[in-house]
């Protein structure tokens, strides 16, 4: 069997994912050129980051032994904390708390999260598959966009009848009614799984919440090919404002708390920081 | 790479001229690999720092370098075969992913690890060990061994 290339692999060529477009169009535009085209070196790692990272693979842990019919140890959650350790000792950059956050905490939250999940998983569900990468051009034929879409399915589960794409997410607390239906994660994934596999899926956010009893939020949804359409259109346009250099600062966002380009961000109107423009890194 | 700026000036009356001085002045700029221990560190800067003070001190001896000075096998012994630089943070991270997607947790990897190269964890391993280790993950040791 042909081995499947990993996202590491697939990331290595110039391309477009989920995160990127969602920075550039619902974020800021100019986080998104500090990071991929003025190359500016984050100061900080926010914690929430590591920490996600942690929950993920101790999921994908948790998963895989699922996946193989095996039973998740009882003693699944240390391995958050073991993941989580690890990874604040191998962060190249400065691990930024939160205020209120403590390391203890966290630990202590991230375990109650993963037992709280594992705990709660429905028992008619079988996973299929865990940690897919996938790759597929950004439209049709010779209007393809150049750069394809490029990303990684947490996790794919049968329940019943249904094939779903299952995408695990923490949150500080739970979503609001319906951000599910708006997300374009879900729009992303779901145009990849549509062009490389003729199975119908949906796709299902499994949020678990970090507050002191950790809530288990499930939020299906769906897509229409009109929502495709829209999506290329929208990266289409991207690119022809990162061609113009159009970025500008978001400066009521609520990512701006947490930007780790804070500093490079004050000074951009002053520092006229087109001139580090590189047509050939944003190409 | 780290670098290390190594210098040593000295002042010394010029003779039969009095109110006078002459200085001699020799730096160093030197490149040391990654990972070396604070010892180690230690040795090397004290080595570098030998060497360009015996440098000065030898101009001074000899009238201005007119004659050339062997180098002193003893005072700035052969360096030591560059001591392997830690594991990056990207190969121990990659380590811990290969782990996982084997359903392997991190005690168990720090356990192999620490069978294979006598390590406490994988955070203690050279980069020539963690790469070794991820080969040996992705089965590419049973490959040779078959091969």
């Amino acid at each position: 069997m042909k081995a499947r290339t990993s996202l590491q692999e697939l990331r290595k060529k110039p391309h477009w994912s989920y995160s990127s477009i969602n920075t550039f169009l619902n974020i800021c535009s100019l986080q998104w050129a500090f990071r991929y085209v003025y190359r500016r070196e984050a100061v900080f790692t926010p914690v929430a980051l590591v920490f996600g990272s942690a929950f993920h693979r101790t999921l994908e842990y948790a998963f895989r032994l699922r996946m193989d019919g095996q039973t998740v140890p009882a003693t699944a959650a240390n391995l958050f904390s073991d993941v989580l350790s690890q990874l604040i000792r191998t962060e190249e950059r400065e691990v930024r708390y939160s205020e209120g956050d403590d390391i203890d905490a966290l630990h202590q939250t991230g375990r109650r999260m993963v037992e709280a999940y594992l705990g709660d998983s429905a028992d008619d569900e079988n996973v299929l598959d865990v940690g897919v990468p996938f790759r597929v051009l950004l439209g049709e034929g010779e209007e393809a966009l150049e750069k394809p879409l490029v990303g990684e399915y947490d996790c794919i589960v049968q329940q019943g009848q249904q094939r779903l794409i299952v995408d695990w997410k923490t949150a500080a607390r739970r979503w609001p009614k319906r951000k599910e239906r708006l997300d374009l994660q879900p729009t992303c994934y779901l145009y990849a799984h549509t062009k490389n596999d003729p199975h119908s899926v949906g796709f299902r956010f499994d949020i678990v919440t970090k507050t002191k009893t950790p809530a288990v939020d499930r939020r299906l949804t769906i897509r229409h090919p009109d929502h495709f359409d829209r999506l290329i259109e929208q990266v289409r346009m991207m690119e022809k404002m990162i061609r113009a250099e159009h970025f500008l600062p978001n400066d009521q966002s609520w990512a701006c708390k947490g930007c780790p380009y804070g500093m490079a961000c004050q000074a951009w109107h002053k520092e006229r920081s087109r001139s580090l423009y590189n047509f050939a890194l944003a190409a | 790479m780290l670098k290390l700026n190594t210098s040593y000036s000295k002042k010394v009356p010029v003779p039969g001229i009095t109110m006078s001085s002459q200085s001699y002045h020799a730096s160093v700029e030197t490149e040391l690999p990654d990972g070396l221990t604070p010892e180690q560190l230690q040795v090397r800067i004290h080595q570098a720092f030998v060497l360009v003070k015996d440098s000065v001190e030898a101009e001074l001896q000899n009238g201005g370098g007119a004659k050339p000075v062997a180098p002193n096998p003893a005072q700035f012994p052969a360096q030591p075969p560059a001591a392997i630089p830690k594991a990056s943070a990207k190969q121990v991270k990659y380590l811990m992913d290969l782990a996982i997607s084997q359903k392997m947790d991190v005690q168990t990897l720090n356990a192999r690890a620490s069978q294979c190269f006598r390590v406490a964890d994988i955070n203690q391993l050279n980069r020539k060990q963690a790469s070794d280790l991820i080969d040996m993950l992705n089965g590419k040791e049973a490959h040779r061994r078959a091969a």
